[in-house]
């Protein structure tokens, strides 16, 4: 039996509420907890997915409390969630590695915050209840706002500001696009929701899902509604942008997918709206990142602009395209770990304001970083064999054949545009000339150890052909379980 | 060796021979035109000759380097090997222009100037590099209109065989290309007044400009080889002219005829025009020659 | 055991040694010489015999590889060319800054460019260009030049413009005919558009590397930029990578029929896609003489000088037929046997010298005897001067334009080479000859390897002058294995002799002639009494009253065809590189405004939200 699967939710819960016990006895514990945690959750993924390998990876369900599904809450666990599950867990056991000394006075609370975030995520990609769905995106959102004001400056509780204006108006849209179709079909489960929501009027449908679908863009960070993403990673502190970026975005945009995929079973005019908006987040993203000064506010448009690609990919529908949009969010997450944990580290180094032009010749003090981040830089841009050139091509290969020529030459010539800012990157941290900022060379193995590692998955992803082929196997089912609304049905109401 | 191939040898080296000989005469009787015309005597017949004798014969000579001392050579080596690319006639007056067409042997005219140019630039003589450099925009210049010709011929005899372009304009003057293609002979005519380097295209040597350019350097049998090589050339260069527009000639009486009065028409023009400005030399030959010389090929092709 | 598999397991250890070894000198340079050698060596051994090995390499039907005489040819140039590039680094690179990844990434290029050219798949291909563009740009950063990373990026970028072009038109291929191979291609599930544009596209992808004019405002700066014995291999070997694509993608995959297909023009016998193409090449040969012409740094010169002899290629790529295919194989051997020659010399003066402008060098020719005479060979090669290799490119090419009645491209493709005799003199004279400087007096000799690389393409091209119907033999043989349509037109070799229906010419004979007569000429020259020869110095010239002296030298190098610039500089100030630069900038100008979208202000982004639902509503609710 796989009930212990609730654990990924429970022992985070309890955790978090642990640590001010915890600090009560000694301060400096609590910020070894989340590495507890996380590595706990890494562990029982893995478990998971050799249990799912053994059962001829059929997606189960956990029944919570012993309830059959339409009555009670289930999680609902194949291998989509288990690579997210994995992702986060892996992303967050690194990350909270990095924390380690690196927020200023940092307290307990932070960290309980910390490990209610990384909660909240897991459980948005493993229920099976839309209502349950809400509360976990509550979770996230509000250990979110907290953990973005946590500096305390003027920059920070201004973007916080930002964030919960936003913030709330999407959990409205959210909380009115549920309770519309918990009028009309008087159940939460997605499966059973699924069932009926052909017997629900259109013009209801279709309200309940212009309201999911605007509460969840905002959650996703797609254009016009995602003006919050650059002032809150900007000012958040580096260790949690990195989790918004790898981790809670793409949570998000499971939601989205799986809201309009399962719950509302969305045809092609949605999706093509969706691709629209992915495409228009993916160009608007890519070049407001041009022009960018600041290193934390390019990478965030460059995160958006990768949201865009995802979105396109997964609003291909076909399964190819959809297990190229689970690639490059497992690639997205690993290179944008690399990309803010790696700046961040050179920023401390010199200790600069955070701008590009600060990080001029790092690259003569700290060598390792620097290749590593402009070795993701390169893999990012999708320079084969790397692993970035394989989600970009199963992509492309997807939204050609579903017809769409010209958002292929788009998506490249924001490519293009990506590559320009990104070695412009490059071509600072390169530059030859002597540093002038005042470097203090401390070499802090908590924050080169995630940087290394990362690098190590890219090149796991990149160059060992073998793991390739059955990695693609399982991006295949992945997207299969996100796409085909009847074998979720039926494992979750049984046949 | 055969006695066919004997032959040919033979009446190749009397052509080289017979082609420095020519061109020294013509040369000199160039002078004599020109004096009469400037109502002066001019030097006698002989001039060039003894000239010439007298430099090859000087014994102690200087050189700044080894360059110099071979760039003559490979001229000399450049131009006979043009020389003997042309039809001078028929049969063994063909000499060896069953090895090249007129592709190769517009390439191998540029070996001599090479060669003339890397002893110059040996030299060292700031003088005879300027005069190399307005000689190279000069040809850059010259080039355009007289390809333009040239090309069309091919394009009007569906060949680059000089002998095959001979034998098509068989048959009285009006077949001669100059006449039958007017536009294609006035491109190969004005393209010719810079290829002869006479006024007012004699930017490259400029009497009292640039010294007297590229040959400023040179004396003794330096200067000996260049003013046999030159003499050649022009010899040859014409000869080609004559035999691309003027009809070739059946025996080497009526080809040194022709080549005379070809000779002439460079000259009386050069009296009548001072020198031009290197400028309009290069733009002169881009503008009116070109544009007749496409108008040319634009007929001659449709 | 399979020829692919043992030539990529060599090269892949060379690769690995460069970085195992990165830091001593000695051992890595020899074992990524040996590497490349052993290579060399194996591909030559096995060029044309295919039985008893295996000669084809596939993986899951999704990566195909080949072993074939086509391939060979290009393999060999790479091989050869990349070999004395890093032979020549050696001495080049010692104890410069880069000089320990400068290998690393050669290698990758290296690499990458043998997959590229063995592969018989448009992914395998891809990833060959992409790796092969990548190492390039790599090792671009690794020179001391100051604004390195300003045109190495460009390149990158631009380069990276051409690939994306090249994977669109791939994804559009493979969507319809659901192969990425080669062979899988067929024309007639494609409309006359979809052809079309297709060709286009694989074309820009394509043009760009080979730095064809408009695309070309990468190259004089990459060129001039990178550490110049990579420039070698850059412009001999890695440029004619544009010329080996339109080979197999139009001619080996698309097919000439199919190319007809997109609009035929009878009276040039060609598409006018080709024709397009034609002309291509003969503003790009016209255009990049005339910017040579006019440059002052010997580095831009060459440069320019390249994209000109790129544009000869794409003329013959265009008319498509037997001669012109014959006739740009022949060129890509002789253009990466001068180029590379040529910029190994300039790497050597400007290692010796640290002089970069043209007007700040001459009179080495006593200092470096060896380069001078490659120098002298390479220039009479790249003018086309009979009777070395350069004429042989020259003839094939007007003839096979000649053939296909294109009267007016020929006119101007032989002035551009006409041209090409301009600049090229300028190489030797302002750097070799003229009046030296006094700070150059004590200028060593090229380095010993540096030597050797330069002399060995030296002699290819003087056996290649003599001997053209050795290389038509190869490239007959590949021409028939690309499977062009039609034979209607060819040019007939009987031993060193190349006739046509429009001309012809005998190499050997002309090459013997010109020799027997140099001989003689010099016999006859020496046959005279001999006289005292005095050796004076270049100050006893004549200098119409000039003073001269050591310190102030009399050289005409500065703006040395001034003529030519200032009779066409209401022409010249219009330039694509202008144009490209003002466009970026423009762009650049529009991703600021695109940025003030987000305004920073909480209520503005809640009045987005607002928009959004409604727009969302209106779009859903209709």
């Amino acid at each position: 039996m796989v009930d212990y699967a609730i654990l990924l939710i429970a022992l985070p819960l309890f955790a978090a509420f642990l640590i001010p016990l915890v600090a009560m006895v000694n301060k400096n514990w609590p910020k070894y907890i989340p590495i507890l945690v996380t590595a706990f959750n890494s562990v029982l993924s893995i478990n998971l997915l050799l249990y799912l390998n053994a059962h001829n990876g059929t997606p189960f369900i956990v029944k919570i409390g012993g309830f059959i599904p339409p009555f009670g809450i289930n999680l609902f666990i194949g291998y989509l969630a288990i690579i997210l599950l994995m992702l986060i867990s892996f992303v967050g056991l690194m990350i909270s590695l990095y924390t380690i000394n690196t927020v200023k006075d940092a307290e307990s609370r932070y960290y309980m915050l910390f490990i209610l975030l990384l909660m909240g995520v897991t459980g948005l990609v493993i229920t099976g209840d839309l209502f349950n769905m809400f509360v976990f995106l509550e979770i996230t959102s509000i250990s979110a706002y907290s953990l973005t004001a946590y500096k305390r400056d003027g920059l920070s509780l201004e973007a916080s500001m930002k964030y919960i204006l936003i913030g709330s108006l999407a959990s409205v849209f959210v909380l009115i696009g549920i309770g519309v179709i918990y009028y009309s079909t008087h159940t939460l489960n997605i499966a059973d929701i699924s069932n009926h929501i052909n017997t629900v009027p259109k013009y209801i449908k279709m309200f309940s899902l212009s309201m999911l679908l605007i509460g969840l863009a905002i959650e996703a960070e797609l254009f016009p509604v995602n003006g919050w993403v650059p002032d809150v990673y900007q000012a958040s502190p580096t260790p949690v942008t990195t989790i918004f970026s790898s981790i809670v975005v793409k949570a998000t945009i499971y939601v989205f997918f799986r809201v309009l995929f399962t719950v509302f079973r969305a045809d092609l005019t949605v999706m093509n709206f969706v691709m629209g908006l992915g495409v228009i987040t993916l160009l608007i993203g890519e070049i407001s990142a041009l022009k960018q000064v600041n290193i934390k506010r390019m990478l965030a448009y460059s995160s958006i602009g990768q949201v865009g690609l995802i979105v396109i990919a997964i609003s291909s529908y076909s399964s190819m395209g959809v297990a190229g949009g689970i690639y490059q969010m497992i690639n997205h997450a690993i290179f944008k770990g690399i990309l803010f944990l790696g700046t961040a580290y050179m920023i401390t180094s010199v200790s600069g304001t955070g701008k590009i032009s600060d990080l001029k010749g790092i690259a003569q003090k700290m060598p390792i970083s620097s290749f590593i981040v402009s070795f993701s830089i390169i893999a990012l841009l999708g320079v084969p064999p790397l692993t970035g050139f394989w989600a970009k091509m199963m992509i492309l290969s997807s939204v050609m054949s579903s017809g769409h020529q010209i958002i292929v030459a788009l998506i490249l010539f924001a490519t293009v545009v990506e590559a320009v800012y990104y070695l412009k990157f490059i071509a600072v941290i390169y530059d030859s000339s002597e540093i002038t900022n005042s470097f203090k060379s401390t070499i802090k193995f908590n924050k080169i150890v995630p940087i290394v590692l990362f690098a190590l998955t890219i090149i796991l992803f990149s160059v060992v052909p073998q793991f390739l082929v059955k990695f693609q196997d399982v991006l295949l089912k992945a997207a299969n379980e996100l796409t085909n609304v009847s074998s979720y049905i039926s494992i979750v109401l049984g046949s | 060796m055969s006695t066919d191939s004997m032959y040919r040898l033979l009446v190749t080296i009397a052509v080289i021979l017979g082609s420095i000989i020519y061109g020294f005469f013509i040369n000199s009787l160039a002078r004599r035109i020109t004096a009469r015309v400037q109502n002066r005597m001019g030097p006698p017949l002989k001039q060039p000759f003894i000239d010439v004798i007298k430099l090859y014969s000087k014994r102690t000579f200087v050189t700044h380097g080894i360059m110099q001392t071979l760039g003559p050579i490979l001229m000399l080596t450049g131009i006979i090997s043009t020389l003997i690319l042309i039809p001078y006639g028929k049969g063994y007056l063909t000499l060896y222009s069953s090895n090249g067409d007129l592709i190769t042997i517009l390439y191998i005219m540029t070996f001599g100037q090479l060669a003339m140019a890397l002893a110059v630039g040996q030299a060292g003589n700031p003088y005879g590099t300027i005069g190399v450099a307005r000689g190279l925009t000069r040809m850059f210049g010259y080039e355009l209109p007289l390809i333009l010709a040239l090309i069309s011929l091919i394009a009007l005899n569906h060949s680059a065989d000089v002998n095959v372009i001979i034998a098509n304009q068989h048959g009285g003057i009006a077949n001669w290309n100059a006449f039958r293609h007017p536009f294609v002979g006035i491109t190969a005519l004005l393209a010719m007044l810079g290829m002869m380097s006479y006024q007012p295209f004699d930017n490259a040597s400029a009497p009292a400009e640039v010294a007297s350019g590229p040959i400023t350097e040179f004396g003794g049998k330096f200067m000996a080889i260049m003013m046999t090589t030159n003499a050649m050339f022009v010899v040859a260069k014409l000869a080609l002219l004559v035999d691309l527009f003027f009809g070739g000639a059946s025996n080497i009486f009526i080809l040194a005829l022709k080549i005379f009065l070809l000779y002439l028409y460079p000259l009386f023009v050069g009296l009548v025009f001072p020198r031009f400005a290197m400028e309009d030399t290069f733009l002169f030959f881009w503008k009116w020659p070109t544009l007749i010389g496409f108008i040319g090929l634009a007929i001659a092709i449709f | 055991m399979n020829v692919l598999r043992t030539i990529a397991l060599i090269l892949s250890l060379g690769f690995l040694s460069s970085i195992l070894f990165y830091k001593i000198r000695e051992l890595r340079n020899l074992s990524i010489i040996a590497s490349l050698s052993v290579a060399l060596g194996f591909v030559i051994k096995f060029f044309g015999i295919y039985t008893g090995i295996k000669r084809a390499f596939s993986y899951k039907d999704l990566f195909y590889f080949k072993f074939d005489a086509f391939s060979n040819f290009f393999v060999v140039l790479i091989l050869g060319v990349g070999l004395l590039a890093i032979l020549a680094s050696w001495n080049y690179m010692k104890e410069k800054k880069g000089e320990t990844f400068f290998y690393v990434f050669f290698m990758l290029t290296i690499l990458g460019m043998v997959g590229l050219v063995y592969s018989r798949d448009m992914l395998s291909f891809f990833i060959g260009w992409e790796v092969m563009t990548m190492g390039s740009f790599l090792v671009i950063l690794q020179s001391n030049e100051k604004d390195r990373f300003k045109f190495a990026l460009r390149y990158f970028i631009i380069s990276l413009i051409g690939a994306y072009s090249l994977l669109w038109s791939m994804f559009i291929i493979y969507n319809k005919v659901h192969s990425f191979k080669f062979s899988a291609f067929n024309s007639s599930v494609f409309t006359k558009g979809e052809l079309t544009t297709l060709l286009i596209t694989i074309s820009i992808g394509f043009l760009i590397k080979a730095a064809i004019m408009p695309f070309h405002t990468w190259a004089s700066g990459a060129y001039s930029r990178s550490p110049l014995t990579f420039t070698a291999f850059f412009s001999g070997a890695m440029s004619k990578m544009g010329i080996y694509g339109l080979f197999i993608f139009l001619y080996g995959s698309i097919g000439l029929s199919a190319i007809y297909k997109t609009g035929y023009n009878e009276f040039f016998q060609t598409s006018y896609f080709q024709y397009t193409l034609v002309w291509l090449g003969v503003i790009t040969a016209f255009l990049g003489t005339l910017r040579a012409i006019l440059s002052e740094d010997i580095r831009v010169m060459l440069a320019y000088s390249s994209v000109g002899q790129l544009g000869y290629m794409l003329i013959g790529i265009g008319l498509g037929s037997t001669l012109g295919l014959t006739a740009t194989l022949f060129h890509v051997v002789t253009h990466g046997l001068f180029k590379t020659s040529l910029f190994i010399v300039v790497a050597a003066i400007i290692h010796r010298t640290g002089k970069t402008k043209f007007h700040e060098l001459g009179g080495l020719i006593n200092n470096m005897p060896i380069a001078f005479i490659a120098t002298l060979i390479s220039i009479i090669t790249l003018a086309g001067i009979p009777p070395l290799g350069g004429f042989a490119t020259k003839w094939l090419l007007y003839e096979a334009m000649i053939e296909k009645r294109m009267f007016f491209a020929t006119a101007i493709t032989m002035l551009a080479s006409i041209g090409a005799f301009l600049y090229a003199y300028r190489l030797i004279q302002n750097l070799f000859l003229g009046q030296r400087k006094l700070e150059h007096d004590d200028v060593k000799p090229a380095p010993l390897t540096m030597q050797i690389a330069m002399l060995i393409p030296a002699l290819g091209m003087v056996f290649l002058g003599f001997f053209p119907n050795l290389l038509i033999k190869y490239t007959n043989l590949f021409i028939e294995l690309i499977n062009i349509d039609f034979f209607k037109l060819g040019v007939k070799v009987t031993d060193t002799a190349f006739t046509n229906s429009y001309g012809y010419w005998n190499a050997f004979y002309l090459g013997s002639a010109v020799v027997i007569i140099f001989i003689v000429s010099t016999i006859y020259y020496n046959l005279q009494r001999r006289a005292k020869i005095y050796k004076i110095g270049q100050l006893d010239i004549y200098t119409a009253g000039e003073y001269v002296t050591r310190e102030t030298p009399l050289n005409y190098s500065f703006n040395f065809y001034g003529f030519i610039f200032d009779s066409l500089k209401p022409a010249i100030k219009y330039s694509v590189t202008n144009f490209i630069t003002r466009i970026s900038k423009e762009f650049i100008a529009l991703s600021d405004f695109v940025r003030r979208i987000y305004t920073g202000n909480g209520q503005h982004y809640a009045i987005f939200t607002m928009i959004f639902t409604i727009i969302t509503l209106i779009y859903f609710l209709s």
